[in-house]
């Protein structure tokens, strides 16, 4: 029996070409309508109206700001976050199961747990479980931030 | 010159030891290579494989000495690019080869610009680093040979490996 391909979104963070699962409710987003955010509030880099929040991949990756101009939107727990991401580059299907990331490169990366590697056209994609890089509370606690940061531009307004 | 790619099987690992035990008046088997100006040795037994440079994924957040992933023989394996750690300056690391060594953890590709030959050292004509030498390269190498008319430093495979993914363990 084969094993089941796998449909993969490719995009790019931090100038690196990543793969994440498309998963159900996976959807790809303008920034238009973003309320950014302070600096202090990073991880969070604003809310996607109307309350959605938006994360900075990078800043979570590697702990620098990023620049993107595309959001991925996903159930995260019992919430739905959205990721910043630099461009998003094409969907494609891979027959290979993935690897684990080797054992070596776990103590190089964040969130170990969440990356894996996956055979691609004689190469490798690193692949991310963004479902996973934040823990449901740490999810829910960005949506109360992403609420109080619309009421008090919309109190301001 | 450079000689074309070796290869040898990948299953085995060895300690950063780059003296295996066994009679002290043979000589040492090194690979040579070189990373920037300065050449370096790998004993033979460290080595799986040498490839001509191929795709590497990069991986976000890691430090500079981490390239990221390549396939090899079917199996991912980890690039790590030394030339910043044992030399202080950046590499054009896609010119060149992948040395595959056999670290501890498992295989792991060695950015290098170019490759010089297998040579035998005279074990007895290695010598300490030296003590003018950066402490934190120092560790990386276990000391100096002259083969074939070139100072060559023999790499401290482990510490290496450690150096280049050891400083973002704590926060991992």
């Amino acid at each position: 029996m084969s094993a089941p391909e796998r449909v993969v979104l490719l995009c790019r963070v931090l100038g690196c070409t990543i793969a994440t699962s498309v998963v159900r409710g996976l959807r790809c987003l303008p920034l238009e309508s973003l309320v950014p955010s302070d600096d202090a509030d990073l991880p969070l880099r604003g809310v996607l109206r109307p309350c959605l929040p938006l994360v900075d991949l990078a800043y979570l990756l590697a702990g620098v700001p990023g620049e993107g101009t595309v959001a991925l939107e996903l159930p995260v727990g019992r919430t739905r976050l959205a990721f910043l991401v630099e461009t998003t580059l094409d969907i494609v299907t891979l027959a290979r199961p993935p690897a684990p990331l080797p054992a070596l490169l776990r103590a190089a990366v964040r969130y170990p747990d969440c990356w894996q590697a996956l055979p691609y056209e004689g190469a490798v994609l690193p692949l991310l479980d963004l479902a996973r890089v934040l823990a449901p509370a740490v999810a829910e606690e960005l949506q109360r931030q992403a609420a109080a940061l619309v009421a008090a531009r919309g109190s301001r307004a | 010159m450079t000689e074309p790619p070796v290869d040898s099987h990948p299953d085995s690992t060895l300690d950063d030891n780059p003296l295996p035990d066994g009679n002290s008046e043979a000589g040492v088997e090194l690979l040579l290579f070189a990373l920037g100006d300065e050449w370096y040795g790998l004993p033979v037994e460290q080595v799986a494989g040498v490839e001509p440079w191929r795709a590497v994924a990069r991986l976000p957040g890691t430090s500079p000495s981490v390239l990221g992933l390549a396939l090899w023989h079917g199996e991912v394996i980890p690039v790590l690019d030394p030339t910043p750690l044992l030399t202080g300056t950046s590499s054009s690391a896609e010119d060149g080869y992948l040395v595959i060594g056999r670290a501890p953890a498992g295989p792991v590709g060695l950015a290098v610009r170019a490759v010089a030959a297998v040579a035998t050292a005279d074990r007895r004509a290695i010598d300490a680093p030296l003590s003018a030498v950066d402490p934190s390269r120092a560790r990386l190498v276990y000391g100096h040979v002259q083969v074939e008319g070139r100072w060559v430093a023999l790499l401290a495979l482990a510490s290496l490996v450690d150096a280049a993914v050891g400083h973002d363990h704590e926060r991992a």
